[in-house]
Order: C-alpha cells, then structure tokens, then sequence
C-alpha cells in the first residue's frame, strides 16, 4: 500500500487491510459501465422502437390479402358489359423439383402450355425458389396440369375481366369502359374513373408466425373480410351500342376517314347511351395492344366543332332578343372583321335571307352577324352558360379541354370565328351536352355515364338543371334545326317515317396545321329525334374524311355527306329497337 | 477501539436477491414455455428444472450465509483442485456433453446438465482469496506475487479455451483481476495483467476466423440479418419492439424460434421486449443495487480474506450481468454468459446463490465505519460521502445498534 492515494484506516483489526478506495472504484467503474449499458438499451428501446419494432412485425407477421371482388358494369337494360374470371398462373419452385422428375416436369409444362421446353428446363436447374412459367391461362389447362400431379408446380388463382365483344377485332364499348391491368387498376374510361369503387377494399388475414413459419396461437390473430367493389349501372344501352359501333366502321371505311366517333345522349337527363370509337381495340387482348389505341377520341380529345356550333350561336341570340329565325340580313358572301376577311364555305353572294336560311345552308355570315347583334359580352356567357368554356365533367377517366380565353382577351376575329365553330376547341362530350340543351327543353343536362353506383344514383341526376335558354327558344331553334333536315345540308340524316320530325345540323371545319388550316376537315354531324320529344341526341365525328374524289371538291367531305349517313344508320336502328314513333300532327 | 461484529446478515442484498431471483423464474417460464413445448412437449419443462435449481441454490445460500467463511478457507485448495478437475474431465469425450460446438457439460440425469466452470467460479474465487490473505503484502512482488497469481489465470483460462467457452474466461479475468486489486495488488500490476489479456484476445480473436466474423457482425448485424448477424438482429428486434412500456408479460414474438438462446443468454432481450425500458431499467437497477451491497460487504470486511472474496463474488456478478446486457443490446460481440439469477441453467443459478450465501456471511461479520481514528475527521473520509462527517451521533448510533 505504497500508494499515497489511501482512505480508510491503515490498520484495520490485527492486519493491514487494503484500501477502501480500491472497492469504491470499482464501484464506480460498475456505475459506469452500467450507465453506457443503459444508453444503449435507451438506444434501441426508445429512438429505434419505431422503425425497428416495425422492420421486426415485417418479420413475424404474416398477412394473406383476401382479394375483394370487382364490381361488374351493367347497361341500362342490366345486361352485364364486364365478368370477372378466373385465369391461372403457374408457378414452380425449382428447389423442390427433385433432379430425377425435371424432364417430365419440363415436358408436361412445354406441353399443356406451350412454354419454351429448354426455357423451363434452364428454370429448373436454376436451383432458385420462385419462377412463373405462364401466367393467365384458362381453367381447363389448369385443371390438366393438375391432374398431373407436378412436383415444384403450382398454380396460382386470379382474377381478370372478360367484356363483351362488339365488331371484329375489338370489345363492346372499349373506349368507354377501359380495362383492368394486372395489378387490379382500371386503365382508362370508366374502369379507371371508378377504381375506387369498383375496386372495393381487400380483407386480410395476419398472423403471428414463428420462425419455422408455424402460427403463434397465443398471437393475436386479425381477420378483416373484404369489401366488394360496387356493381356499376350505365346509361348505356348495349344494342345500340353495338349498332353505333358497327354503323361507325362502315361510315368511317367509307369516307376514307381517319377515325370516327359516334355518342348518344338521353335528352332528358344527359346519359350516355352509345359511346363509340373507330378503330377500337379488345379490351380483353390489352396487352398485346399498341397503347395509341386506349386513347379515347370523345372525351380525351378535342376538334373544332365548326358550323354545329351555330346552333348555339343563333339559340344565344334568339334568347337574348337580338335576333328571330325570320329576321332578314344580307349575306354577300363574306365580312370583315378584326381586319381579316372571312368568307362564307361557297364564297357566294346569298342576297337577303332569314336566320333559319343561314342554319339551313350553314352560312357563316349569318352566324357572325348573329353573334355581333347580341355583341360579345352575351356571346361569351351563353359560350360558358352551354358549357363550352370548362370541362363537361363527364365520369369517364381524362377528360381533355382547352377553353377559350377570357372574354376580354378574345379577339374581335376569334368571336367572329368562335361563332361558326373555328378557332374554338371543344371535346364531343361539351358539344353533345350544348346541342342536347335545345332538345331538352333549354335546360343543360349535365352529362354521365354512370347512373347507379352499387345502392346510390350518381349524384349528378339528383341536381337540378339549369334553365340556358327559354323553352320557346328551344322551340324555335328546334323548328330552325327541322328545317335544316327538311331543306338543308342535314337531308342526308332523314330517318324513314321522320322525315318532318327530326332536327339536325351538320358541321365541318378544317384541320389547322401549325396555325393554317388544310384540306383535311373535321365532319360531324348532331341531331335529335323525334323532334319535339326527342328520346335520343346524337352526334357523330370523322376524323379527315377523304371521301371518293374530295381532292377536286374538300366539301365532299363535309359533314352531310360522311357524318350524317352514319347518323341515319343509327337513328334507324333506335328507333326500331326502341319502337320511336314520330308525331302525329 | 476496533471492529465490532456484527451478527446481523444483510437483509437487503438477501433481499434484492430474492427479487432477482423471483423475476428471473417469471422471465425463465414466459422466455422457454414455446421452446419447451416444441422441445419437450411440456410448456413448463424449463422453468421447473429452474425452480428445482433455485430451491437447491437457496439451500446452499442460506447455509453458507449461517456459516462463518473462515470456516471455508481450509476446504479452497481443495476445491479449487476439484473444480479444476472437473474442467479437465469435462473435456475428456463420453463424459463431457457437447453443445453447439462446445464441451463444457456433464450429464446430470433428471436435473439436465452440469457445467463445472460455474462451480468453478465459486471454487477459484474462494482460492484466490485464500491465496492473497495468505500472500499479504507479497502479492506486490512481481515475482513472488504477480507471476505466480497470472499464471493461474492462465492455466484456468486455457482449460476454458479449450472448451470454448470466452463468456466464463472473461468473467473468471473479472473475478481475477478485481481480487486481486481489492486484495492490495499494485494497479501497475493491473494494468499490465489487462494489457496482456488484452494482447492474447486479440492474437486469438486473429487466429480464429470464427471470432473475426462475430467481430464485423457485431459491427453491423442488421448487415447479414439472417446469417452471422441473426441472433445480435433478432435481440434488438426484441428490445425495440418491446419500447418504453413492452409489449406485455408471456406476449414476447421473439421466444417462438425467432431469438436463438431466448431463455438463456439473451434472456434480457425477451425482459426487454416483455416489459420495455421499464423493465430492463428495473432489472438493472436491481443488479446496481446488488453490485453495491456486495462490494459494500468488501468494504466493510473485518479482513483482506473477506474484503478479497466478497469483491471477486460481487464482480462475478455484476461483471457477468453486465457482459451479458452489453451482449443483448450488442454493445459487445456475443461472447456468451448467462445473465445471473435470469438465464436458464442450474449449475450456474445455484453456484451464483452459493456464492451470495457466501457473500452474506461475510456481510454478517463486517465491521462498522467505527474506530478511534475514523472519529476524527481525516481519517474518516470514507464515512463523509455517506452522511455528514460531523454529525457527533453517527458513530454512536451504530456502535449502539452493533452492541445490541
């Protein structure tokens, strides 16, 4: 005990005892060591418990996703458009495919199949845990592998939708409807706007396990069913929607068009009964499908409405009092506006003519001094009150719009051409839904697909409409579009037996390119029927018509002479598979 | 004036070992009731076995602590010679057992395995305290003290190399080393014994890849989760899913397979997970205050046999509980010692009671702070930390309540 350092008595009993300090230290050092223990432990019990406890659930829990079922999609009629079925994938796991079976394992896959027999078998050697070898196939190749009795195989359950086919090489209502990819997400259309819903919510089993996988009993054990999707009922009419279809293939063939879209409207409460689009695509083969053709050209793309749009320039103007269908003007062909010259289609000197003379013979003179009799502020409201000036809001996945400019920032030679249809981009659905208001009595009908979501009515049939234009306006510009079928471009729409009862107005403008309008044009034609209590509002597109022959005449490929015969087409079917009749006068 | 005797035992290092005790078969029967279904189709298998241990280690506790350890010190050589026997036979195949790799057991039929370094503890702690009462002030002497002192070290830590077992041959450097400094030995003498402990770890922590490996995966076991890094991974799982408050008593996840060694040596990470910081802070506050009355017992020893033995006992166990936590919350590599009073296993449960039974009587001799000298202010500076040095009563009082 040399040390100075030294507390305690040197002579404790008989013998020198060694310090106390020496104890006391380690005491210390104990406390100590104890301290940085406990911060360690503080460590991971306190700052880590929440990312750690959480990386330590991920290892114990097991949680089996108990697959809610998909709402199907019926029409109005409750004919199912949309099945969920079961296809099966098949899986091996090579490791439990003992050396001595891999041939036949190999074969029997190559052979029930079709997979690449050396392609398997390099997957079999391969020693890993989880291959697929074909996925989506039908139960009865299932049911075949099965019998078979594959070490390493197995099968796996899953869902997809079937829909119904419409015209060669496409599904009915493809374009509306969209699909369902892989992983459970609807793709465009109505599969993709009503995911959610359809969807429903997964249930699940989660479990406690050990870590030879076996369930903890004393665990808690959580079981939550799932919900299923909702079942969608549609405006839809599934007949004529194949009848649109059809008639659209041919007219689009016959004009040569590029592509042609055709959607049909209830007067009354704005649903959708057809939505077509050519060319379409199979909705069950999506995945071999060039992605261009999931694009749908109704509501995710917009064209100039061109003279269609008279309809609601002359109804605005008639409204508001600036104008009657008997007033006369003079029409020598063409005006001046904002500095530019703008013509009438022929270019000829029509004399003096009444309003209902300009619808008849879509002259845009007439349209422009219209829109100029009741001036611009009115122009634009009636622009915004038909819903031209924002989306329609229509429950269909991507919707695109591009809306004029603001009133005040539009110029004099844009209200000019706003007013026959060019220089203004509109989707179909706006236009459709603008026209329909003439049918419906002034009242806009808010446009939808939906009409019933599981138990619930989409909402949108709940609100009110509102009132655009009066009902005599409405009546008058009815009597105006009548005309235009009786003596003007639309007598290519005449429907056998309503000859007098059905109102129309064609429309085409040309394609702009890089700001200067072509020979290519878009052709449409809209009109309802019966007319005074129509049951249907109807429109239809083509997309750069080139008629037999247009290069010596582009009015060849007017709305008249490509759009409407499709038109008539339809409208004949409806009024048969609906059993129309026309007025009695 | 000189020491007094005191023939009260310590109520609270009794006590608080009992609570340890207590807890530790509550803790054994949650951590081991899935292993001992799947191992033995007996959910209570283990902590039977624990209790039957513990009875057996209370029996030896209570009769050592009525009995004066002077008594002992006639029987140390030859126990220590026994223990060390045994650790030679343990390693002779057919007699010893080999677990995981290591051979340090002897079949001991209803009561499951012996495992002769536990008792070996006792033995050598008894003997080397023996050896340096006897040596006196010659223990500084780097020949006749130093040398011959390291060389039984070495010769009991090779016999432990042998069988593999690092957790006990760090613990028995514990139980060396602070004998040895609480007996009088120079710290120099100290230091150079760590450093050379030191320097021998590492030259066969270089020579054996295996113990290379446990060192980069204590580095980072979340690195290698499911090989190397596993059991350090699962036992942080463990702490960390338990939390502040833990996750409930008998609803550990991690004693189902997933902990490796759940009921034995990484017991503390189930306590962890059962009972969170909340506990694990209790348990160590419990082996504070364990480590504190054991080496106050040194202190207050009537001679440099007492002061010796109770500070090795008292380190044994703290040290050990201490490894054991530093393990578990992978503060250290897994070197693989049993948490005292906690992990499952006889041997070393009813050798440690034997040695707290050891420890209480030689608290039951200590002596009072009391003497001439201490009264006086200088010398007694020891007393100041604990009550106020000047207050006239405080000798009195004890020297009162030790002549009761």
């Amino acid at each position: 005990m040399q040390t100075g350092l030294r507390f305690g008595a040197p002579q404790r009993g008989h013998k020198s005892l060694p310090g106390r300090w020496r104890v006391l230290a380690l005491v210390l050092v104990a406390a100590l060591l104890a301290g940085l223990v406990w911060t360690r432990l503080a460590y991971w019990q306190v700052v880590r418990h929440v990312d750690l406890a959480a990386s330590a659930q991920a290892q114990y829990r097991e949680v089996v996703e108990l697959p809610a079922l998909r709402g199907a999609i019926f029409d109005r009629n409750l004919k199912q458009l949309v099945v969920n079925t079961t296809v099966y994938s098949a899986f091996v796991s090579p490791d439990q495919v003992p050396d001595n079976q891999r041939a036949r394992v190999a074969l029997a896959l190559a052979t029930v199949l079709g997979a690449d027999a050396p392609k398997v078998n390099e997957i079999l050697a391969s020693g890993k845990k989880f291959s697929y070898i074909a996925r989506r196939f039908s139960k009865a190749k299932a049911d075949q592998l099965r019998s078979m009795v594959l070490p390493g195989v197995g099968l796996e359950e899953e869902q997809q939708r079937a829909y119904l086919p419409g015209i060669a090489g496409s599904s009915l209502a493809a374009n509306l409807l969209g699909f369902v990819n892989y992983d459970g997400q609807g793709q465009y259309g109505v599969e993709a706007h009503y995911q959610t819903q359809l969807a429903g919510t997964p249930g699940y089993i989660s479990s406690y396990r050990d870590l030879a996988n076996r369930e903890i009993v004393l665990g808690s054990h959580t079981h939550q069913d799932p919900i299923n999707g909702s079942d969608l009922v549609l405006s839809l009419d599934s007949n004529i929607q194949y009848a649109a279809e059809q008639a659209l293939a041919d007219g689009v063939k016959k004009a040569n068009a590029e592509s042609g879209s055709v959607l049909i409207m209830d007067p009354a409460t704005g649903g959708i009964i057809a939505w077509a689009d050519y060319p379409s695509y199979n909705a069950n083969d999506f995945i071999h499908t060039d992605p261009a053709h999931f694009l749908d050209n109704i509501s995710s793309s917009v064209y100039e409405p061109g003279s269609v749009m008279k309809v609601v320039t002359l109804s605005g103007a008639i409204n508001a009092g600036a104008i009657t269908p008997d007033m006369v003007i003079n029409d020598p062909g063409f005006v001046y506006v904002g500095g530019y010259r703008i013509y009438d289609w022929d270019r000829r000197n029509h004399g003096n003519i009444t309003y209902t003379y300009v619808l008849e013979h879509s002259l845009n003179v007439g349209a422009m001094k219209a829109m100029q009799a009741e001036g611009h502020a009115n122009f634009y409201s009636y622009l915004q009150a038909f819903g031209l000036t924002k989306a329609s809001g229509i429950d269909v996945a991507a919707e695109d719009t591009i809306p004029p400019p603001a009133a005040a920032k539009m110029a004099d030679a844009q209200y000019a051409t706003t007013a026959f249809g060019q220089g203004v981009d509109t989707n179909m659905v706006q236009m459709l839904a603008a026209i329909n208001v003439v049918a419906n009595g002034g009242k806009y009908a808010p446009p939808h697909v939906v009409e019933r979501i599981g138990n619930n009515l989409n909402p949108v049939l709940l609100q009110p409409q509102r009132q655009v234009i009066s009902p005599a306006t409405a009546l008058q510009m009815t009597q105006m579009m009548e005309q235009v079928v009786q003596h003007g471009s639309g007598w290519m729409s005449r429907v056998r037996g309503f000859e007098l009862d059905q109102a129309g107005k064609t429309g085409t403008s040309q394609i702009p390119v890089n700001g200067k309008y072509t020979l290519d044009v878009w052709a449409s034609y809209v009109g309802f029927l019966p007319a005074l209590h129509p049951k249907f509002t109807m429109i239809v597109v083509m997309r750069k018509p080139h008629y037999p022959g247009y290069q010596q005449d582009w009015t060849l490929n007017d709305g008249y002479i490509t759009a409407a015969p499709v038109w008539q087409k339809i409208a004949q079917q409806i009024v048969v598979d609906w059993r129309i009749t026309p007025d009695t006068r | 004036m000189s020491s007094v005797a005191r023939s009260q035992p310590d109520r609270h290092l009794l006590f608080v070992t009992v609570l340890l005790c207590g807890a530790g078969l509550v803790m054994v029967t949650s951590a081991s009731v899935a292993f001992a279904y799947t191992q033995h189709e007996s959910a209570f298998y283990y902590s039977l076995r624990q209790a039957a241990w513990m009875a057996i280690g209370f029996a030896a506790l209570f009769v050592l602590s009525r009995f004066d350890y002077h008594k002992l010190r006639p029987l140390a050589p030859a126990a220590a010679a026994g223990a060390l026997l045994l650790m030679i036979l343990v390693l002779v195949p057919h007699l010893g057992v080999t677990v995981n790799g290591a051979r340090r057991w002897f079949d001991a039929g209803p009561f499951g395995t012996f495992e002769p370094s536990e008792l070996g503890k006792l033995a050598f702690a008894l003997f080397i305290a023996h050896w340096i009462d006897r040596r006196g002030d010659r223990i500084n002497d780097f020949q006749r003290g130093f040398l011959p002192y390291v060389a039984m070290l070495a010769g009991v830590l090779v016999l432990l190399m042998l069988q593999k077992d690092l957790g006990t041959s760090v613990v028995m450097v514990g139980i060396f080393v602070s004998a040895y400094w609480a007996g009088g030995g120079r710290m120099r003498h100290v230091v150079l014994m760590l450093a050379g402990l030191l320097l021998a770890f590492i030259a066969l922590t270089i020579i054996e890849p295996y113990r290379f490996a446990r060192l980069t995966s204590w580095r980072n076991p979340m690195a290698d989760p499911l090989g190397a890094g596993f059991q350090s991974t699962q036992s942080i799982y463990g702490l960390a899913s338990g939390g502040f408050f833990g996750v409930g008593i008998g609803h550990s996840v991690e004693k189902y397979g997933w902990l490796p060694e759940a009921h034995t040596d990484f017991i503390f990470a189930i306590i962890g997970e059962e009972t969170g910081l909340i506990g694990t802070t209790l348990v160590m506050l419990g082996f504070l205050y364990f480590t504190w009355r054991g080496y106050r017992t040194s202190m207050r020893a009537p001679d440099r046999f007492g002061v010796t033995l109770a500070a090795s006992i008292t380190t044994w166990v703290a040290f050990q509980a201490l490894l054991n936590m530093a393990t578990v919350t992978n503060t250290l590599p897994v070197t693989g010692v049993p948490l005292p009073f906690f992990s499952y296993g006889g041997t070393a449960l009813a050798s440690t009671l034997a040695a707290v039974g050891v420890l209480l009587s030689i608290a039951r001799k200590g002596t009072t702070r009391t003497n001439t000298h201490s009264r006086k202010g200088k010398d007694a500076p020891f007393d100041s930390w604990r009550r106020n040095r000047w207050a006239p009563v405080s000798g009195a009082r004890r020297g009162t309540r030790a002549s009761r």
